[in-house]
């Protein structure tokens, strides 16, 4: 699971309010090289939850469409960081998604 | 069947693909019933293609781009060059007039086109081989020597070792309507992609979901909710760039195939993929710009309930995960298709919105624009599902754009549009 996808996800255990953000709990990260484009990371960009990438030590700098090393380091946490094994927890409930293989498991038993 | 010899010119690979890449050259492709549409506006728009005409099943078009990109269209089936497209054959009354011959001679016509064609189609097998082959080893001599004077044969269908001892083949299509000859320029079809390793949903019929939206995907967030091997999204992908796609499947083993399929097609970053239920999205609302679904057509569809049963469920969490101004594209069978219509119901004329009245939940008449009087007022979401377990559930905020009818071989489908638009609702 890719922090991108992280900054989407949302618990929706039933009765839970704010099932945002889940809470991750890893307990294997890898770190993969992809193809870096500028234009793909600026859009992105406004479309983020910025807190959950601040918390890792990244702040939103005005003008970021032009900073390149800005646009790279925000690609590397986005894309390149990957938790492999671990699992998502839901801030409100507490209840745990795992992840396996990269793939986070949402899926709810009948009565949640 | 050997072309009569002309001598050919000794030139360099380079030169003659130069020379081949400002010709017009005649093709035609085949397309699935319902595609054919969608390939004309693809040709034309992608190849800049003129003089480009449809009959059921085919597109012909003029065009002078260059191989390469002619093998990048999403919505063909077989590409083949033209030989000759005329009146359909009439046999003559005469008795006394060889049925067989007659049809054959018709169907050849004249000689010089056929020279002509395979000089062209010879010059653009090189130009394939050009493209592909760059720094690469020399050919063999002998594929060489079999591209100057390749053999044909001429058949309805043909496969296996037999198929593979001639170069190429000369297609020939007749019907009440049309009398067509092409040499297919390709051995294996440009609907089955290179980069699909599992195969899901029809190539073809996957693209055309993304391109009947309404609005180019640049810099969305699509999502395909139940996405199985990932067909939807990477067709989708291969065409948007600066987008990002999110699929979902409840089935592991189908996730693991589309990760295979992902890492093929060299998206790894921009698909990514989820096990969740797309009755249960674990998205907040409004968190995407496309919804683009395949939805199973199986009678079959949880432990729990069916399709038809599960449609409306399935309908609104798509709704909900959609923002204001967002598109839905779903492909369903024509018995599903009923069930959508019956359950999105916007009006027409509902598309003024004054003020979000939170406290009520139920439709004001002194507010809506609603001018007919004779169908049920749509219900609104309660956010507790048990409450409309008795009630029909209603969808007014997905307003329809277009039905496209399409052919999956051996049963029809329907791809419908929506767009999301503003209500009175909480």
């Amino acid at each position: 699971m890719k922090l991108l996808t992280h900054n989407m996800l949302t618990s929706h255990v039933q009765g839970v309010i704010k099932g945002y953000p889940l809470i991750i709990k890893a307990t294997e990260v890898k770190v993969n090289e992809l193809e870096f484009s500028a234009p793909f990371v600026s859009r992105m960009i406004p479309k983020l939850e910025w807190s959950l990438i601040s918390a890792l030590n990244c702040t939103l700098i005005p003008d970021y469409e032009k900073d390149e090393e800005f646009l790279r380091k925000v690609h590397r946490i986005l894309l390149e960081v990957e938790v492999v094994e671990g699992c998502l927890q839901c801030p409100e409930s507490g209840r745990e998604f795992p992840i396996s293989k990269g793939v986070p498991n949402m899926l709810l038993i009948e009565d949640e | 069947m050997q072309p009569a010899k002309k001598s050919i010119e000794e030139e360099e690979e380079e030169t003659h693909c130069n020379a081949m890449a400002v010709m017009i050259r005649a093709l035609y492709c085949t397309a699935g019933a319902g595609m054919e549409e969608l390939l004309a506006e693809e040709v034309q728009h992608k190849l800049c293609a003129t003089q480009v005409e449809q009959i059921p099943g085919r597109v012909f078009f003029c065009s002078n781009a260059d191989l390469q990109t002619v093998t990048q269209l999403k919505s063909a089936e077989r590409l083949f060059i033209l030989l000759s497209k005329g009146e359909p054959l009439s046999l003559p009354n005469n008795p006394g007039v060889n049925e067989q011959e007659f049809t054959v001679l018709i169907v050849v016509g004249d000689p010089d086109i056929w020279r002509q064609t395979f000089l062209t189609w010879t010059a653009l097998q090189q130009e394939l081989q050009c493209s592909q082959q760059r720094g690469q080893k020399r050919k063999r001599e002998d594929e060489e020597e079999s591209l100057h004077t390749p053999s044909f044969r001429v058949s309805c269908r043909c496969s296996g070792v037999i198929a593979r001892s001639y170069t190429s083949q000369v297609n020939v299509y007749l019907s009440d309507d049309h009398c067509i000859v092409g040499i297919p320029l390709l051995k294996h079809p440009l609907s089955s992609r290179s980069y699909m390793k599992h195969n899901g949903l029809r190539s073809t019929i996957a693209w055309a979901m993304s391109s009947l939206c309404p609005k180019k995907l640049n810099d969305c967030v699509i999502l395909d909710p139940m996405c199985g091997v990932g067909a939807v999204l990477l067709e989708a992908a291969q065409e948007y760039s600066n987008a990002v796609f999110l699929g979902m499947d409840t089935d592991l083993s189908q996730l693991q195939k589309a990760a295979e399929n992902i890492k093929a097609s060299g998206m790894e970053g921009r698909v990514q993929l989820l096990q969740s239920s797309a009755m249960e999205i674990p998205l907040a609302d409004g968190a995407v710009d496309a919804v683009l679904c395949d939805v199973p057509f199986g009678r079959k569809f949880s432990c729990s309930s069916d399709m038809p049963t599960a449609l409306p469920r399935l309908l609104r969490e798509m709704e909900r995960v959609l923002r204001v101004g967002g598109h839905l594209v779903l492909l369903l069978s024509l018995q599903l298709s009923a069930q959508l219509k019956k359950t999105i119901c916007t009006h027409e004329h509902n598309q003024n919105v004054n003020s979000l009245d939170t406290n009520n939940l139920h439709t004001d008449p002194s507010n809506t624009h609603n001018e007919s009087t004779d169908t049920p007022k749509p219900l609104m979401f309660h956010k507790s599902s048990s409450e409309m377990s008795n009630s029909p559930l209603l969808i007014s905020s997905l307003q329809a754009q277009r039905t496209h009818k399409v052919s999956l071989g051996s049963t029809d489908a329907f791809i419908h549009t929506y767009t999301k638009i503003k209500t009175q609702t909480l």
